[in-house]
């Protein structure tokens, strides 16, 4: 009760915040960072030197009896896929939000500002199976029904299969889009799915961490237990030897992924639950744009 | 030996396995914190952690011993011990000792005839069992050092407090004999008898050997007399208890073997004559096989309860653990 | 309802450090819950976390609970038991305290407390005696005999110039008078103490215990007066302490009234008429009670209601702790 409240409400505040968002800034660069698949046909018009004599439309230069060049723009029309991981893992976090929510968010952003561009989005949720797809459609009421299916969605699995992920997406978008993944990356073997799927497509992979997961706290002794595989270690944040092998082992975890993205040209961001993802994912924007 | 008074409490040891389980092996179990440390269908985070994983260990394992202490204690755990009970009477033994300076006599190796006598004596007492025993010793005049008891370790104690001439340089036979019938007169045992151990002449008191063989032996006391020592000259060496100084002497060495047999034959005991530790020995071997009475003994079973040890053992096992996880540990949950 | 071991109550002390204890350690642990479990779910970790660790150590502070009173010794009903023994064997401690010279008591409380013993000696023919005396340690002056010559010789002597040692150690002339018995001697025994428990020393009630584990009972007979009088010595004079104040000497009554309790013995005091009477018929009664077929009635002592109650807090304090409520901890 209380908590599907909660969640209308956080869907209200995230359309608020996010219908201004798009209004003002973020829903221009969306557009400019994603650009659609391919050209599509413009106009006709005079040759100007410079022009790219390939453009040249023949049949319409003979008619008029000077060159006449076609124009293009990109086409219109761009399709965003999200993948959501909502495995066990990530129904935890340290920080004021849980990293299943922080993701929601991140969708819902997107999401919004791919409406206001009427884009179509969808999404897939899931765990150590598809736990959910939405073929992607236009429209914000259909946005809106998602988004809360993000953030309330119960997984049946708990690990998180990010190959299957990848290979179903592979299959499913038919069409070059726009593919962004959500997850912890906490799941080994899913490069070459991830391989095959950005060269298909243009492929975001943003990692939602949050503090402890690059530093853990010092604290007392406590069995955890990993929520995927119940496996039990104990957490011993007084000892420093502990701390230091936890931070090392999750920065070369961290490392090995961002290299393996770059390797594949896969582009990454980072967000934590901590952080705003309004602000992120705008900073985010602007890099990207000033790099094209 | 250990023997518990409702064993059947000890079936609850049988829940420990289970409980042992239910605590630290149970998938599901609470006082685990959800917290992801894995990767997926690949490595995870697991820290090298002996150290802190053996002291969990030893100090759950201290745990699990403490409620087994608990459970043990409800068994009734007690120290059993078999206690032999008299239900008769021993026999009332009074030993007149000789405290006279011939006593340093060397000619009972090791040390002189007064220490031999004196530790024959004692292991006589250590043989005897549910017989009261008492000494009296007699120098100049006599004195009752122990009333007859069965406490021996007292016994044994004042026996070997005893000195050379402690009581003077006298030997006054008859009132030791006197002094030992007296304090022997208000016992209600059925067998009273005196061992005299003496290597002298009766030389002083006012009363006569004799004589206190014929009171002895009115009060049904027979008297085992035991002469110590060779006739002749014999070297002897001592210390005067009051002065302190050390005394080297020539003595020549003589017994009233007469007098001794007719006290030991009036009372319907016996003279022995021992002339070597050896002798003395046999001496004292012979009246313990005579004046053996026929013992009702019984039995019993003692028990001490034990388990307030076994309570307290497993509460501070318990609370041992308690205290390092939440105070060295600083356990959360 | 008796209670053996009231000094068992000290472990409930153990509770102040682990209220303060456990009021710290719920404020860190709360903090570091939500640092390795996420403020966004604040309310729902510390309501349970505070539930469990209220229900958890409260059921610790009722396992020390009931640990305690399981090692108090309660004791209530009785249960027969056949005992052989017959007769009584009994040991008179006599305090030959300086105090015990004062002359409250006519001629003096020592020569109160040796005609006490004669008449107990006569009182109780056939049985045997042993006398122990004491001041800061205490001598066994004649051991357990049924030479009442001996005994009455030594009586004659009785005085304070006998030991050196100064003070009034109780404890040890119990101890000593307890250990007089022989072992496997088939009597029943009884300690007669007489002192003034004027107590400067050792542990009466330390003593007692230790004749209660023996089962034998001690009966306490007071000297002189709870308001005290000061001690007159042979010459007349008075003795006076450092500063010159005289020294009052008076009787703990509670003191000893208590030890002889703990034994199933009784007190009396030295100044009543009856006290000889008394004390026969006293001591007396231990040797009726198992004539009667050889059955002796001992008390009950509980303490397995009180561990298994303990058993089951501590296990309900795991259950509380290690049971997964609402899939959190």
């Amino acid at each position: 009760m209380t908590e599907s409240r909660d969640l209308s409400k956080k869907v209200k505040q995230l359309h608020l915040v996010s219908g201004k968002l798009v209004e003002s800034f973020f829903a221009g660069n969306y557009r400019s960072v994603f650009k659609g698949p391919g050209l599509e046909f413009d106009e006709v018009r005079e040759y100007i030197a410079g022009d790219d004599t390939r453009f040249i439309d023949w049949n319409v230069s003979s008619r008029m009896g000077s060159p006449y060049t076609k124009t293009f723009r990109e086409e219109r029309e761009v399709v965003l896929q999200v993948l959501i991981d909502i495995s066990a893992s990530l129904g935890t976090g340290a920080g004021s939000v849980s990293k299943q929510d922080t993701a929601g968010m991140i969708f819902a952003l997107l999401a919004f500002a791919a409406v206001a561009n009427n884009d179509r989005v969808g999404s897939l949720l899931f765990s150590d199976r598809i736990e959910k797809q939405v073929q992607p459609m236009k429209g914000k009421k259909h946005v809106l029904k998602q988004i809360s299916q993000v953030l309330s969605f119960k997984p049946a699995g708990a690990g998180s299969d990010l190959a299957l992920a990848f290979r179903t997406t592979a299959e499913t978008m038919k069409r070059r889009g726009i593919c962004v993944i959500l997850s912890d990356f906490r799941a080994a073997s899913y490069w070459s799915e991830l391989t095959v799927l950005s060269q298909r497509h243009d492929v975001i992979a943003i990692r939602v961490t949050d503090p402890v997961d690059r530093h853990y706290p010092v604290s007392g002794l406590v069995e955890l237990q990993d929520p995927e595989t119940g496996e039990t270690i104990l957490g011993y944040g007084r000892s420093s030897a502990f701390r230091e092998e936890y931070a090392e082992f999750w920065e070369i975890e961290r490392l090995n992924w961002l290299n393996g993205c770059r390797r594949i040209g896969v582009d990454t961001l980072e967000i934590s639950t901590e952080d705003d993802v309004a602000f992120k994912l705008m900073e985010y924007f602007n890099r990207r744009n000033k790099r094209q | 030996m250990l023997t518990f008074e409702t064993p059947q409490y000890l079936l609850l040891l049988l829940l420990l396995p289970p409980a042992v389980y239910l605590r630290h092996f149970r998938k599901g179990r609470g006082a685990v914190l959800s917290f992801p440390f894995r990767v997926w269908k690949g490595h995870g985070f697991y820290p090298r952690q002996v150290g802190l994983k053996g002291l969990l260990f030893l100090f759950s394992l201290f745990f699990w011993i403490g409620v087994a202490l608990l459970i043990i204690s409800l068994g009734g755990p007690s120290l059993s011990r078999h206690e032999k009970l008299f239900l008769s009477r021993g026999v009332d033994i009074m030993i007149v000792f000789d405290q006279s300076p011939s006593m340093a006599g060397k000619d009972f190796p090791p040390v002189n005839r007064f220490e031999t006598a004196r530790e024959m004596t004692a292991h006589f007492i250590a043989g005897r069992e549910n017989d009261p025993i008492g000494i009296v010793s007699f120098g100049t005049d006599a004195v009752l050092r122990v009333p007859p008891t069965l406490d021996y370790d007292l016994l044994t104690e004042r026996l070997g407090e005893l000195k050379i001439m402690e009581m003077g340089d006298g030997t006054a036979i008859g009132m030791g004999l006197a002094v030992a019938a007296l304090h022997l007169s208000t016992s209600q045992a059925e067998e009273k008898i005196i061992i005299l151990l003496t290597d002298g002449e009766n030389n002083s008191g006012e009363i006569q050997p004799e004589t206190s063989a014929s009171i002895a032996g009115k009060l049904g006391i027979r008297i085992y007399t035991i002469g110590i020592g060779t006739t002749g000259e014999v070297s002897a060496e001592f210390t005067d208890p009051e002065s302190g100084s050390v005394y080297s002497a020539t003595l020549k060495s003589r017994f009233d073997e007469v007098m001794l047999k007719t006290i030991a034959e009036e009372t319907g005991g016996r003279y022995f004559h021992a002339i070597s530790p050896g002798t003395l020995e046999a001496v004292f071997q012979t009246i313990d096989s005579l004046e053996s009475v026929e013992r009702l003994v019984k039995m019993q079973v003692v028990f001490e309860p034990l388990h307030y040890l076994f309570i307290l053992a497993g509460f501070l096992l318990i609370m041992l653990e308690f205290i390092v996880r939440k105070a060295f540990f600083r356990e959360i949950l | 309802m008796k209670i053996n071991n009231p000094q068992a109550l000290y472990l409930l002390l153990l509770l102040i450090p682990l209220f303060i204890s456990a009021a710290l350690r719920y404020r860190s642990g709360s903090r570091q819950l939500l640092r390795l479990g996420g403020e966004w779910r604040k309310k729902k970790i510390l309501d349970l976390y505070l539930v469990k660790f209220f229900f958890s150590t409260a059921m610790l502070v009722l396992f020390i609970g009931a640990i305690t009173f399981s090692l108090m010794g309660i004791i209530w009903g009785q249960k027969p038991v056949h005992e052989e023994k017959k007769g009584i064997d009994v040991a008179f401690v006599i305090d030959i305290s300086r105090s015990m010279l004062a002359e409250d008591l006519y001629p003096s409380r020592l020569d109160k407390a040796v005609d006490l013993v004669r008449t107990t000696m006569k009182n109780l023919k056939g049985s045997r005696f042993s006398i122990t005396v004491f001041k800061g340690n205490a001598v066994v002056a004649v051991p357990l005999t049924e030479d009442t010559i001996s005994i009455e010789t030594f009586l004659s002597s009785i005085s304070p110039a006998m030991l050196s040692s100064k003070g009034t150690n109780t404890e040890a002339g119990i101890v000593k008078a307890v250990n007089s018995f022989p072992p496997g001697i088939g009597h029943n025994g009884a300690v007669v103490l007489i002192s003034d428990g004027d107590v400067l020393e050792g542990n009466l009630m330390r003593g007692a215990e230790l004749a209660a584990s023996r089962d034998i009972p001690l009966f306490a007979i007071g000297a002189g007066s709870v308001e005290g009088v000061p001690i007159i010595l042979n010459d007349g004079s008075v003795i006076r302490d450092l500063s010159g104040n005289t020294v009052i000497t008076s009787l703990d009554r509670d003191a000893l009234a208590k030890a002889a309790e703990r034994t199933g013995g009784e007190y009396f005091d030295l100044s009543s008429p009856s006290v000889s009477a008394g004390l026969n018929e006293a001591v007396r009664a231990i040797n009726d009670f198992s004539d009667r077929k050889g059955i002796r009635f001992r008390n009950i002592e509980h303490f397995r209601f009180f561990v298994i109650l303990a058993l089951i807090f501590i296990m309900l304090h795991f259950v509380i702790r290690g049971v997964k409520w609402k899939k959190d901890f």
